[in-house]
């Protein structure tokens, strides 16, 4: 059935293909076991975190220069989350599918998505060997996952000024920076709304964006609800990478202030027509897909 | 010497022009970022302009407490006293 699949040689996309509907869990015994195994797939990485940071961090500190050791962080974060993907896979917990994942490797590009569950950039990253994030403060403070991001140099949303100067320089040494412009996960609740840093990112920088549309079925790992509330099902995960803006032609003559605000204004109402689109929650059947891309 | 007048009206203009708020919508006690959408990248545009604007050197910290379009007005007035 995956011989046809134009991505199914990737490692990275060779997750099970989902059904047309995930199966329910049933009986308590099922449930138990779907809990169990998600607390053993946060334990596994918070542990994961901590010994990035008590074993890992430190020899890449004495071994290399700053930006070597950026990169090689990257990477080894990369395949520990591609393993760790993996592993949930294998549980049974979640199934993945990707559009379009040769572009999405492209270099140089401000990857943004819409962000419907805690583990998107978790898949994000395990799609792409090197990029950089843009990550919530916190987390930089977080023992757990502190010592990962700062040796991998991800870029901190507090402050705007010091994320344009080192982003920019980022994307223009051709690493992509992936940024979840909404800011915090998307609610179901509000309508959607990006913030602007991206865009301001990729007019600075001349860099195209990159757009991937994140699909999450049933909804699960939202904002505020604790990790045991999950549906009492397999999570369906579908990403599709659309085709890239280049931000210069928004930018003509126009401030990069206001140039900003229209590419915003632009991939807002993208967003909202791809993710309106509710007759295909979960795409299939998956071949057609694929095809489309 | 600019008045307080002369500010918020060159205020209004760069922040019309720069950031497509609706003129009517610029008003002494509108908020920056609640009101007008002003992000922090935004007010660091901001800032340049009113640079040439007074031919000052503006700091950051000078605009710290701002929350308003009235507290702007108000920053670089005290500012242009001699």
């Amino acid at each position: 059935m995956r011989s046809d699949h134009p991505l199914a040689r990737d490692p990275a996309t060779a997750a099970d293909t989902p059904e047309r509907s995930p199966p329910r869990i049933h009986g308590p015994f099922a449930r138990g076991w779907q809990l169990f195994a998600t607390a053993l797939s946060f334990g596994v990485f918070g542990l994961g975190g901590l010994c990035f940071a008590v074993f890992v961090a430190p020899l890449l500190k004495l071994t290399c220069g700053p930006a070597r050791r950026r990169r090689l962080a990257q990477r080894i974060i990369h395949h520990s989350l591609r393993v760790f993907v993996a592993l949930m896979c294998r549980l049974g917990l979640i199934s993945y599918r990707i559009v379009g994942l040769e572009a999405l490797r492209l270099p140089g590009q401000v990857i943004i998505a819409n962000h419907p569950s805690l583990i998107d950039v978790v898949f994000l990253i395990s799609f792409l060997p090197e990029a950089d994030c843009v990550v919530k403060h916190e987390l930089l403070r977080n023992p757990f996952t502190r010592g990962a991001l700062r040796t991998a140099g991800y870029l901190s949303n507090r402050s705007s000024e010091a994320l344009l100067k080192h982003g920019v320089a980022r994307l223009r040494a051709g690493h992509s920076i992936i940024v979840f412009p909404e800011g915090t996960r998307s609610s179901d609740s509000q309508p959607l709304h990006f913030q602007r840093g991206y865009a301001n990112l990729a007019l600075y920088a001349e860099a195209p964006v990159r757009p991937v549309e994140i699909r999450c079925t049933p909804t699960a790992l939202t904002k505020g609800a604790p990790w045991y509330r999950i549906p009492p099902q397999r999570i369906d995960f579908f990403f599709r990478v659309r085709p890239a803006i280049a931000s210069t032609t928004f930018r003509g003559n126009l401030a990069r202030a206001t140039a900003a605000r229209r590419l915003t204004r632009h991939l807002e109402s993208c967003y909202q027509r791809w993710l309106a689109d509710g007759t295909r929650t979960t795409p299939s059947p998956p071949g057609n897909d694929a095809a489309r891309r | 010497m600019q008045t307080r007048q002369d500010i918020f009206d060159h205020l209004r203009d760069v922040v019309v022009e720069l950031f497509e708020v609706e003129p009517e919508a610029v008003r002494p006690e509108a908020r920056l970022y609640e009101d007008l959408d002003i992000d922090s990248i935004d007010a660091a545009d901001l800032m340049v302009s009113l640079r040439k604007y007074t031919g000052r050197k503006i700091y950051p910290e000078d605009f710290k407490s701002v929350r308003t379009v009235g507290d702007v007005v108000e920053a670089v007035h005290s500012l242009l006293q001699p």
